[in-house]
């Protein structure tokens, strides 16, 4: 049986790590950025130098949530800058955000935009 | 390196699925995950439980394991999740000794 997978490239990946309890404010930020979709899962995380950052290095929880939010190439700039903005990321002890590019990636693609594409692409 | 992100409880069956075809180097996860389809009432978002799959594997099966994963998530249906794929500066490769099968 032959299979058809519908690569796509020019993508990135963003990586978000926050305090536990911050992601769903920056899943929110991102998905209004245009972000198709976001996954979230627990991690534990500590620095260095927490100990000197936050309230008697209370309020700096080691409990992290990491955010993977998959973007187009074009879009990733603006989606890194909402989710950025939306952690608070400026504030030392609060996390991190990076970008990392795909070589590729596959999901499910309805077959009306798989056609539309390919039709497009026939014109050209 | 290869990561995956399917639906919950599936995550065990691929990573023994691919212990079948030589592939050690893997671990999963939980996570939860929303789409834009998710609906949102009052700014809260619909959480789907999820899990992750990671993989590391050479370059030159790369492009296999990815197909592998593809299908064996069944990644073509919708809400299934996706797969992709990434370049790692260094790796080392995972061999496992000749342990016996646990049961």
């Amino acid at each position: 049986m032959k299979h058809d997978i519908v690569v796509l490239t020019d993508a990135t990946l963003i990586t978000c790590i926050v305090q536990r309890g911050v992601a769903d404010r920056v899943v929110t930020a991102a998905l209004d950025a245009g972000a198709q979709g976001a996954t979230v899962f627990y991690a534990r995380g500590t620095g260095v130098r927490q100990r000197h950052l936050g309230l008697l290095a209370i309020t700096v929880s080691a409990e992290k949530e990491v955010i993977y939010v998959v973007a187009a190439n074009d879009q990733a700039d603006h989606i890194f800058e909402r989710m950025y903005l939306a952690a608070n990321l400026d504030t030392p002890g609060m996390g991190m955000i990076y970008m990392s590019p795909l070589e590729k990636m596959a999901t499910y693609v309805p077959p009306h935009v798989v056609a539309r594409h390919l039709s497009g692409r026939d014109d050209d | 390196m290869i990561t995956c992100i399917l639906q919950a409880s599936s995550g065990i069956h691929v990573l023994q699925r691919l212990r079948g075809i030589g592939i050690d180097s893997a671990f999963v996860h939980h996570a939860r995950g929303v789409g834009e389809s998710g609906k949102r009432r009052r700014g809260a978002s619909y959480y789907a439980e999820r899990e992750v799959v990671t993989v590391l594997v050479e370059a030159h099966r790369a492009e296999e394991i990815f197909e592998f994963l593809y299908s064996a998530a069944d990644i073509g249906k919708p809400h299934a999740g996706m797969v992709f794929l990434q370049k790692a500066a260094h790796g080392i490769p995972l061999a496992l000794p000749d342990l016996p099968e646990e049961s």
